[in-house]
Parts: C-alpha cells; structure tokens; sequence
C-alpha cells in the first residue's frame, strides 16, 4: 500500500517537472525584460530542484544530520559568491546602470 | 572478532542495512547513506562554484547572451526531457526494490542507463555541430564554461552509468540481494545529477 503511494506520488512529481520545464522554455520564448526572464526561469528551476531533494531524493525524511552537511557548502558558496561581488561591480556597472 | 585491545572491528553500519539504506544507527544512517550525502555536499561545492562564476561573469559580458543563441535549445530541451525520464525510472527501480520485486527492478535499470546514454548521445550530437561552427573551448569565455560545466556533468552521468551498470549485471546474475540498498543510494546520486542539469540548462540555454 505504502509503495503504491510512493509509486504514485512519483508520477505525480514527474509530471509536475516535466510541466514546469517546459514552463521554464516557454517563458524564454514570451520575450519578457532580461530582469523578469531571467528571475522567472531560475524561480522555475529552483522550485524543479526542491521538488527532486525533497520528493525523489527524500530529503525531507532525512535526519538533521544531513541538513547540517548541507549547510557547510551552501556557507563556503555564499562566500565565495560574497567575495566575487566588488570585482563583479566594478566591471559590470555599465550593465548594472541599464537595469 | 575482536583485536587485543577488545575494540570489536565488526562493522556496526553497513552500506546495505534495509532496502532504502535507512537502518536504526544512533545518527539515523547508514554509512553509505551518508557517504552518498557528503559526495553531494562536495559535490555542490564544486557547481556552485562553476555556477557563481559564470553568472558574475555572465553580468560582466552581457555580449555573451548572442553566443548562447548559437546552442541548439531544442536537444538542450529534448536532454532535459530525457534526464527527467531517466530519474522518473530510476525511482521506479528503487521502489521495486522496496516492493521485492526483481523483475522490475532489472527493467527500470536498464530503461535508467539507456536515458542516460540517449542523453550523452544528443550531447555528442550538440558537440559535434558547435565544433562543425567553430565553437571551441578557446573561442570565448562563454563556450570555455559551457565545455567545462556541460563536460563536468557528462562525466558525472558516465559515473551514474558505470554505478548503473554495475547494479545492472548483479541484478541479471540474480546476486542484487546484498547489494539492494545501493539502487536507492545511486538513485540519490542521479538525481543530483538531474538537479546540477535543472540549473546548468537555464543559465546555458534560456538567460537572456
């Protein structure tokens, strides 16, 4: 019974994924601003990227454990992204200044 | 089988306790369990920071956007497709595992590691045309990350496949049964392959 639910709610995650990226396609298509295109698609994947941890890699029934080894890469991440940002402004201004 | 000192070298956590890896350890998990996550953490190390680094680049050289329409969106799409596939029957195998049921699970492997040779093949295909065109790591920034990366997650499903494969002929000899809890640890595995491609395709294909 249990796997049958499991084997269901698998589909149901598939679908759902292959809807939301052929969303993520056809919003490239609608020709939207760069800033609303580019926020719109990355929403998509992020929300596909949720959904495969927690429902296909069951995430969401992991002990804290693994959350903690998650959290040691998301933090050298943001520092790494962190430090990028000065040189990022100096040389992108003109582009930062169009949006 | 104790040692002089009366340390037991038995293993208490093996990599195939129960058929999801879960066991009943103090931490909640087995050690592949948690081998498998730490290779991700590691492993989201890495593409995080391919990733940074071409977006920050990617707002330096706004020009780059006019080589990203030289890619072929519809294999880039149709991969897409293909990897979610892939992943749909990998959880498959896995849940067969769970239902005892060998059959299937030999099926939805193969159907597994076929999805990823399709997707290898319709890369080799886009690799092929972008060279015929003169693209090559060295023309530009731009194509020098999209090798890096799309060839960094290539090798990441050659990996996924060998692992596949491996599980694949156990499970045709009929010798799976030790070896069970490893179909749900390599399907954790792939599908951090499909989430590295959930992000790879947007910032290759569709950034604007």
């Amino acid at each position: 019974m249990e796997s049958k639910t499991s084997s269901s709610n698998h589909t149901a995650i598939f679908s759902a994924l292959v809807v939301l990226a052929l969303c993520g396609v056809g919003i490239f298509f609608l020709h939207l601003p760069v800033v609303l295109n580019n926020l719109a698609i990355f929403a998509v994947a992020i929300v596909m990227a949720g959904l495969v941890f927690f429902q296909y890699m069951d995430l969401k029934s992991e002990g804290k454990l693994i959350y903690w080894i998650m959290v040691i890469p998301m933090v050298l991440f943001a520092i790494l992204f962190v430090l990028f940002i000065p040189d990022v402004c100096h040389y992108s201004i003109d582009f930062l200044k169009g949006l | 089988m104790d040692n002089s000192a009366g340390i037991s070298l038995t293993p208490v956590h093996t990599l195939d306790e129960g058929p999801c890896g879960h066991n009943s350890s103090p931490a909640g998990l087995t050690a592949g369990r948690l081998g498998v996550w730490a290779l991700i953490s590691s492993e989201i190390v890495l593409f995080a920071g391919l990733f940074g680094s071409f977006i920050l680049m990617r707002m330096i050289h706004p020009e780059w956007a006019e080589e990203a329409r030289h890619l072929n969106l519809a294999a880039g799409t149709l991969n897409s497709l293909v990897l979610l596939v892939s992943n749909f029957f990998m959880m498959k195998a896995s849940t067969s595992v769970k239902e005892g049921q060998p059959e299937d699970v030999k099926k939805f492997l193969f159907l597994t590691m076929l999805m990823g040779v399709v997707f290898l093949g319709i890369k080799a295909y886009e690799y092929t045309n972008e060279f015929a065109h003169g693209e090559f790591p060295s023309s530009l920034g731009f194509w020098s990350f999209y090798f890096l990366m799309t060839g960094i997650h290539a090798t990441h499903i050659i990996g996924g496949l060998v692992a596949l494969g491996i599980l694949w002929v156990k499970a045709m000899k009929g010798t799976l049964g030790p070896m069970k809890g490893r179909v749900a640890l390599t399907g954790i595995y792939w599908s951090f392959v499909e989430v590295v491609w959930i992000f790879l395709f947007p910032m290759l294909y569709l950034l604007a």
